[in-house]
């Protein structure tokens, strides 16, 4: 719960209007609250995260050619980290093993794909082709 | 009842004919349609015995499903071809 929200409170600006619905203690009324509770905290829990250029990718040589946007997410069991463009995602129990768990799913997936590369699908292949302009050999 | 790891490596390879890729520290799952390959899935190494809301909507999002729906795929009583057609229309609506 405090890691949610500490990260609630990240994403909002004190001068936000839904600052009033996010005060924290609104989040330690007994579980008699609202379900839809849940769903703003939710809501507000997405963030924005940025790779920088050059970040290296574990065990392979890689790294990243250009800055990465991608986003995170706050669960009740975790984190999830997506980049919409290149199809990925990864979970983990905290921050740095969702960040993690997406570099090496990059790394994979690359070179998944690549093995596979004459068969893809339309979908697949301009997936390998945004991760093939996207990482580059150190 | 909570989908596991097993449910879903199972319902992908044995019931869907998916292939799978586990080279890596991620395992990827590859469904042939009309002679194309597509990623329908990927479970972690590190992932274990049930799991949990969050990992089941990874595997949802993945092929665009809603979670009941991806359940149904599991169990096969989602076609393939009703799969691909969802998938491939709710990808452009995004």
């Amino acid at each position: 719960m405090a890691l949610t929200l500490e990260t609630v409170n990240t994403g909002v600006s004190e001068k936000s209007s839904y600052g009033k619905l996010l005060r924290p203690n609104d989040f330690l009324l007994p579980p008699s609250i609202p379900n839809w509770t849940d769903d703003i905290v939710e809501a507000f829990s997405v963030q924005v995260v940025t790779f920088h250029q050059k970040t290296p990718i574990p065990d392979s040589g890689l790294s990243l050619k250009y800055a990465l946007i991608a986003e995170i997410r706050a669960t009740r069991d975790g984190y999830v980290l997506r980049s919409g463009d290149l199809d990925e995602e990864a979970f983990g129990l905290t921050r740095e093993e969702a960040y993690l768990g997406f570099l090496t799913s990059l790394r994979d997936r690359y070179n998944s794909l690549e093995r596979r590369e004459a068969s893809l699908s339309h979908q697949d292949h301009l997936v390998l082709e945004r991760l093939q302009g996207l990482l580059a050999k150190e | 009842m909570a989908l596991t790891v097993r449910d879903v490596e199972h319902g992908f390879l044995r019931k869907r004919g998916a292939e799978k890729d586990e080279e890596g520290d991620h395992v990827y799952f590859y469904l042939t349609h009309e002679g194309s390959q597509y990623t329908i899935g990927k479970l972690s190494h590190s992932w274990r015995g049930d799991l949990n809301d969050t990992q089941v909507g990874m595997l949802a999002h993945k092929l665009r499903l809603q979670k009941r729906e991806f359940e149904r795929f599991i169990e096969c009583k989602l076609g393939k071809a009703q799969v691909i057609e969802i998938w491939e229309r709710r990808r452009n609506e995004t």
